[in-house]
């Protein structure tokens, strides 16, 4: 960091009323960079960027004397990567949680991204083939199922269904303000098979959420605010994802979770295009994908590992809120970002309308 | 005469002197914002007229019209700014004339607060009505307490909540383009007024309000276009009617990926702002804040039909309010006609206390949970503990930040200054061609919605190199509070009476001079606001940090933004006490050396 902050002053000295110090700058940084062997990882913030911190960056850096420095952005940091690659800038070297959304649309718009070739690794053979593809792989699974108030229900809703039942389960409820997980939900409360949610029946979807409506108190949007209304008592049931409600339940908050057709997605790693470390890269995703590392980040946050040999240090009593828990898996589904990316702009009309009428 | 020569103070200029003159001003504004705003945002636009595969298509228009909801959430946005702005410029006005009219000491008190609260983070504002109206917030909790309600009440979720809670984010604002415009009105003309046997509701409408015009124009038309562009206190505080349009943009940015549809919204935003601003320009006239002052004179020998309009409205509210002042004075029996005021004075006493309560409650109601035991921002503080402190002085993370935005925001205020102020002097008072297409690019950052100035910005960026730097962050900021400085600064030349640079230029002062001893010294009260107004939306901004920071570095929005909307723990009430404590330390600080000097 100090490298960073070195060349910072540098370049604003450089720049006081000169452009030709904007100009300069790059190549300094650049510099700087190759001759003290750092990476720059997109990382996401809060509470999974310091458990990534203890369990990947810092050991890391232990063990291969590599800084690994943390760049926080939004969730779909697709617009800066495109214009990291684009622009030749190189401020990111590689990106970590980039959901398969997001891997998706920087492929089909074109080439801002490297082909890892770590298939024929040991560890990365450890992972099931589910979780990675040849330009990316999975390292921490988040999921959405049911978070209640443990204290406001004496039979708990133990899924969907009942959290569409308002007659046996009374209460205030919340949901997402976006299709995406919300459509799915509807179809399992109307009693669909995991296995034919996709591609999703919209007509019956929305008519099922037709019934929920009058009792959803509110339609969240950051899942904070999902957390800041159950814990407040605002509402006493709502699908959020779960490291959320796990987090706040370690707090003291009177949380729990209930897993049936949990739906969810996967966090990978990605190299950038044009990236002056490519075998440093490839070099700390391996490091990053052993079983024990992705235990290290399970352990704080409720962000599960990819690797199944990570469970043998995780305390089975931990592995009942990481949804790679084969319990879990058992019922759960995947977010099918195919189907998705294919039909999301059509759908999102839709749902917009139908919140607003 | 000619405006370009008496701005020169010279014999006939030349042609060239005479061009320098007219654009001279107004060459770093346009350089500025054609650079850093029209360049990159027109590029990251243009994107909403491509189809798959890069070429030219109406894919995005077809599709934004094909479905009504898009119209109708354009309608809701228009509708909740609206009520907005009526809400602040009728909220902001009482505050507004006891600060400019009251005594120097009393004066600065009524400031103060007024500043404390505007220098509360958005996000804290936000979160501290969410601790107050929540179902079992404070306001709840107090009425059952009282026994006025039985049980908890629903006062969150719904569109007056999201009035309560923009209204409260634009009222300091709006006083404080009001104040110096107020401040530059001459007491003695109300006071003629009443001589001439005016009741004081009328000597009010007839006299005072018209004068004040200018602030309140000014003032509603940086609210309206600000809040256009909200989107987080709708999230928190609306239900799924109150949809505005800047949500659906960020959505379709952040997750939907689809930047070709986002830029056709904001294309959408941009035409209904253009609309509203012309069709406002027509009746109410920005020309009050546009014209210059000989056309102010001109006004005044034979007003439009606009202006006759207004001149019957305002003498029919006149009427309205003398007849309910009668009538106040009539129940409380005080008809003595020597002291007519009385139970005005004391009314608006009253109403002017309400509002500073309003203003500074959801900052104030932060201070009791910084304290809380308990790991929520919730109502009431569960125990006593110092621990959110501790966690703020254990991270070097949060001092940095501050430290950063400290920084930043000084650099922006000052460039802002120093690019806006020249060009307001140039809006204001030469004859320009295009004047209102001018100002419309002045006012553009404030339409465009932030997230589509961040992500433009960042891409510029990226190719010069100047993602992270201090540099790109100051430029950035200074970009969105130019508006700022050019409209306050504006406001204030209006009513500034030009004859008195005549009279230094008479007595053989040069230009440089009369500017530096006249002008710049009467005008002093705008300047101020203005650079607040700079200072602050810099230290509060968070979009554009987010991005061209590159995420290497943190500013104390963006940092308080990563615990909102990751933990929302109380750390972030009482990194908002300490802020407090620290801009109410400041401000104490400077009203103490403003009053020594004056002494």
């Amino acid at each position: 960091m100090s490298d960073t902050r070195k060349s910072a002053i540098s370049r604003r000295t450089l720049l006081i009323g000169a452009s030709a110090g904007a100009v300069a700058a790059p190549s300094i940084w650049t510099s700087a960079r190759a001759q003290t062997k750092r990476l720059i990882v997109r990382t996401p913030g809060g509470p999974t960027a310091e458990a990534m911190k203890k369990a990947y960056y810092e050991p890391f850096q232990a063990a291969t004397g590599i800084e690994i420095v943390p760049a926080t952005s939004n969730n779909e940091p697709v617009s800066q990567i495109k214009a990291i690659v684009e622009s030749k800038s190189k401020t990111w070297d590689m990106a970590a949680s980039l959901s398969r959304a997001s891997i998706r649309q920087l492929l089909k718009d074109g080439d801002f991204l490297m082909k890892h070739g770590l298939d024929n690794e040991a560890v990365v053979k450890e992972i099931p083939v589910g979780f990675r593809n040849e330009y990316a792989i999975g390292h921490g699974v988040y999921a959405t199922p049911l978070t209640y108030r443990k204290d406001k229900f004496k039979e708990p809703p133990k899924n969907w269904k009942d959290f569409f039942d308002v007659k046996a389960f009374p209460g205030r409820r919340a949901m997402r303000k976006n299709p995406v997980e919300t459509l799915e939900i509807a179809l399992f409360a109307d009693g669909v098979a995991p296995k034919d949610i996709y591609p999703l029946d919209l007509d019956r979807a929305f008519k099922s959420l037709d019934r929920i409506k009058p009792h959803v108190a509110h339609w969240w949007t950051s899942p904070v605010q999902a957390i800041q209304l159950i814990t407040n008592g605002e509402v006493d049931m709502v699908p959020v994802w779960s490291n959320f409600p796990t987090a706040a339940a370690e707090q003291g908050a009177p949380l729990s979770l209930a897993w049936e057709n949990n739906i969810w997605g996967t966090d990978m790693f990605t190299i950038l295009k044009g990236t002056e470390n490519f075998e440093t890269c490839r070099q700390f995703i391996l490091f990053c994908l052993q079983g024990e590392r992705q235990a290290g980040v399970g352990r704080q946050v409720a962000i599960a590992p990819t690797n199944p040999n990570a469970f043998k240090f995780i305390t089975p009593e931990r592995a009942t809120v990481l949804a790679t828990n084969p319990a879990y898996q058992a019922t759960g589904i995947e977010i099918n970002d195919e189907f998705w990316a294919a039909n999301r702009d059509a759908i999102a009309d839709r749902f917009n309308k139908w919140l607003l009428s | 005469m000619s405006l370009a020569a008496s701005s020169r103070g010279a014999g006939r200029p030349s042609r060239l002197r005479q061009f320098t003159g007219r654009w001279g001003k107004l060459a770093p504004v346009l350089f500025f914002l054609l650079l850093l705003i029209l360049y990159p945002v027109g590029k990251l636009l243009s994107l909403s007229f491509q189809g798959p595969g890069g070429v030219f298509s109406l894919q995005a228009y077809e599709r934004l019209f094909a479905s009504s909801v898009y119209v109708q959430v354009m309608v809701v946005t228009l509708k909740i700014s609206f009520w907005t702005t009526l809400a602040t410029v009728v909220i902001s006005y009482p505050v507004a004339r006891a600060i400019a009219r009251l005594p120097g000491a009393t004066r600065n008190r009524l400031m103060f607060w007024v500043q404390l609260s505007f220098w509360c983070s958005f996000l804290i504002r936000t979160f501290g009505w969410m601790v107050l109206l929540n179902r079992n917030g404070f306001i709840s909790q107090t009425l059952q307490y009282l026994q006025i309600v039985d049980g908890p009440i629903d006062l969150l979720y719904s569109a007056p909540s999201v009035i309560v809670g923009m209204t409260h984010a634009m009222v300091p604002l709006c006083i404080l383009t009001m104040v110096p415009v107020m401040e530059g009105i001459d007491e003695n003309l109300s006071k003629a007024g009443m001589t001439l046997g005016g009741r004081p509701g009328s000597v009010f409408w007839r006299v005072y309000f018209p004068l004040s015009l200018p602030g309140v124009t000014a003032g509603a038309l940086l609210v309206f276009i600000t809040s256009l562009g909200f989107f987080i206190v709708p999230a928190f505080l609306g239900s799924r009617h109150e949809t505005m349009i800047t949500q659906l943009i960020i959505e379709q940015v952040q997750e939907y990926l689809n930047w070709g549809f986002a830029g056709a919204l904001s294309l959408l935003l941009l035409v209904a702002a253009l609309v509203i601003f012309t069709i406002y320009d027509r009746l109410l006239g920005i020309s009050t804040l546009t014209g210059s002052s000989d056309r102010g004179v001109k006004a005044g020998a034979g007003p439009g039909w606009a202006g006759l309009i207004g001149l019957k409205i305002c003498a029919g509210l006149g009427h309205v309010s003398d007849m309910l002042f009668s009538a106040i004075d009539r129940i409380f029996g005080n008809r003595g006609a020597g002291k007519p005021r009385r139970s005005g004075a004391g009314l608006e006493w009253a109403v002017v206390l309400a509002i500073l309560a309003f203003l500074i409650l959801p900052a104030l109601i932060m201070v009791p949970v910084s304290f809380t035991a308990g790991s929520r921002i919730n109502w009431p503080p569960e125990g006593f503990s110092l621990r959110w402190y501790q966690g703020l002085l254990d991270s070097p993370v949060w001092l940095q930040a501050a430290t950063r935005s400290v920084i930043v925001a000084l650099g922006a205020a000052t460039l802002a200054m120093l690019i806006g102020t020249p060009a307001a002097f140039a809006i204001a008072r030469q004859k320009l061609p295009g004047r209102t297409l001018i100002l419309a690019l002045v006012l553009s950052p404030l339409i465009i919605p932030r997230m589509v100035i961040a992500v433009a910005l960042f891409y510029f960026y990226a190719q010069i190199g100047l993602v992270g730097s201090y540099a790109g962050l100051i430029v950035g900021h200074a970009v969105l509070a130019i508006p700022y400085v050019v409209i306050t600064v504006m406001a204030v030349l209006k009513s500034y009476d030009t004859r008195y640079d005549q009279a230094a230029w008479n007595l053989g002062a040069r230009p440089t001079q009369t500017l530096r001893f006249i002008t710049l010294p009467l005008i002093k009260g705008g300047l101020i606001s203005a650079f607040l107004f700079a200072l602050i939306t810099s230290f509060d901004e968070l979009t554009i940090a987010l991005f061209v920071t590159g995420g290497l570095t943190t500013t104390l929005p963006k940092q308080m933004w990563d615990d909102a909307i990751n933990v929302a723990t109380p750390i972030l009430a009482a990194a908002s006490t300490l802020l407090l404590v620290f801009v109410a330390v400041i401000t104490l600080l400077i009203h103490r050396l403003q009053t020594k000097e004056q002494k």
